[in-house]
């Protein structure tokens, strides 16, 4: 039983690897037509996401445009072999996303475009399997959530702080009022904890 | 022993860590299989992290503005080159702006001193008001110029900044600190923003400060508490008058590098 979610997300990602190969494929050969079809497909996703991470639609927005026009020029670099495109897309919206709030409130970062495009090749690991891009949005994303919740709540705030926030362990620590270690402690056993939820719900095995 | 490094790979895979850090890590886990195992397996829940998201439609006309972007050769940019930080691009864009307005108000001050002559007095007021400006300019400008002065952005941590930026340039050495905040949400008139200095993780104030209608505030601190190894700037809002130790979860956060 809870392997059949998977099973159905793993047809769905199939079909969807098909399309979004054949999308890339056009992309890369410049295809202006391509376009449209990777904002139908991946606009709500990268928005989303980029809303999460930003908080206000205006700079969502920015960062979903920008995102679309990263992968329209870079998309003669993406590898089918070190994993899916929609990750590819969505790691990158990520890294983006995060830079921007960086860029807004932190830190000055060394991070640009170049480091950026090498970070790419970080996203995907071609000896592990991947995330199923579409089929999780509809039919996993809700498992991720509810795998999120499951946590307590410290670490699900800490695990949300790093990964929607960017924040380093010492920011996590003054923002929460907890100690240092207690911070690493609890990203650290979230992790542990959510891959274990997630790998029974079938979202993906070890 | 165990390498500090490792403590980082959640962050690493997390997509949290700094470019200088994130180098750090890469470094390590080409070294380490079981590093690499590790990180292998956080990765997978950073990727289902990203499609973990409430879906949302982009705004409407998204979708026009981004063919309209597409459409025009011109309007796609180049690759951006990585510019070094300098001090003069951090006034440029920090406080370019405020800087260009007060240099244009002198300029058009002088040029009216030099050519009113009997006027003088009618502009004697503003004398006694553009002088604290040009006062805060002059320090800010020294600031800029001295060795070990660093801009430290302080990070949105979701508690209630609401679209607001916090910047200060810092520097530890003279104990100097200039605060420029823009677009803070308003406070109650029994509320008010405090700064602290949280020196290995004990928080000393540094400032408690208000906004003006338009959340925004630009300040001059004279002394920096005593520091720690790791050190971090937070704001958080305080009851009127500021708290002898923060009674809320700071606003907005950011790291002064060793």
């Amino acid at each position: 039983m809870a392997n059949q979610p998977a099973s159905n997300a793993a047809r769905a990602a199939a079909s969807g690897d098909q399309a979004d190969l054949a999308l890339a494929a056009e992309l890369a050969a410049g295809n202006i037509q391509a376009l449209e079809i990777l904002y139908e497909r991946y606009a709500r996703p990268i928005f989303s996401l980029a809303l999460r991470i930003l908080g206000n639609e205006a700079d969502a927005e920015e960062v979903m445009q920008d995102v679309l026009e990263r992968v329209w020029r870079y998309s003669g670099s993406f590898d089918a072999q070190r994993g899916r495109f929609g990750s590819w897309v969505l790691g990158m919206t990520h890294h983006v996303a995060i830079d921007a709030v960086r860029k807004r409130s932190r830190r000055p970062q060394a991070v640009d475009a170049e480091a950026s495009e090498l970070m790419l090749g970080l996203i995907s690991d071609p000896n592990q399997p991947d995330m199923t891009d579409q089929a999780i949005q509809h039919e996993q994303a809700g498992q991720v959530r509810d795998a999120l919740r499951s946590l307590p709540e410290a670490q699900q705030q800490a695990i949300e702080l790093a990964f929607f926030r960017g924040l380093s362990h010492l920011e996590i620590a003054a923002t929460t009022g907890e100690p240092l270690g207690t911070v690493k402690t609890r990203i650290r056993r979230g992790m542990e904890r959510l891959r274990t939820v997630l790998s029974k719900t079938g979202v993906f095995n070890d | 022993m165990t390498d500090q490094r490792d403590e980082l790979i959640e962050l690493y895979a997390l997509g949290a860590l700094p470019a200088d850090e994130a180098a750090e890590v890469e470094d390590y886990l080409a070294s380490n299989s079981q590093a690499q195992q590790r990180y292998s397996q956080y990765r997978h829940i950073s990727q289902a992290l990203l499609w973990s998201v409430e879906q949302r439609d982009p705004p409407a006309g998204a979708y026009e503005r981004f063919r309209e972007r597409m459409a025009t050769p011109s309007n796609v940019p180049a690759k951006p080159s990585q510019q070094p930080t300098q001090r003069s691009s951090w006034l440029a864009n920090l406080f370019g702006r405020r800087y260009r307005l007060m240099a244009t108000a002198l300029t058009l001050f002088l040029v009216l001193l030099g050519g009113a002559g009997g006027r003088i007095w009618q502009l004697q007021n503003e004398v006694g008001a553009l002088q604290p400006l040009v006062e805060q300019n002059k320090q800010l400008t020294a600031l800029l110029g001295e060795s070990g002065t660093q801009l430290v952005p302080l990070a949105d941590t979701g508690n209630g900044m609401a679209g607001g930026t916090i910047n200060i340039i810092v520097n530890p050495q003279t104990g100097q600190s200039y605060l420029r905040a823009s677009h803070l949400p308003p406070l109650t008139a029994n509320q008010s923003y405090q700064l602290w200095l949280i020196a290995d993780g004990t928080p000393q104030s540094m400032e408690v400060f208000g906004v003006d209608t338009s959340g925004d505030a630009l300040i001059w601190i004279d002394r920096l508490p005593s520091t720690g190894a790791e050190n971090l700037l937070g704001i958080t809002v305080e009851p009127a008058g500021g708290s002898q130790q923060p009674t809320s979860n700071p606003v907005a956060v950011g790291t002064i590098d060793a």
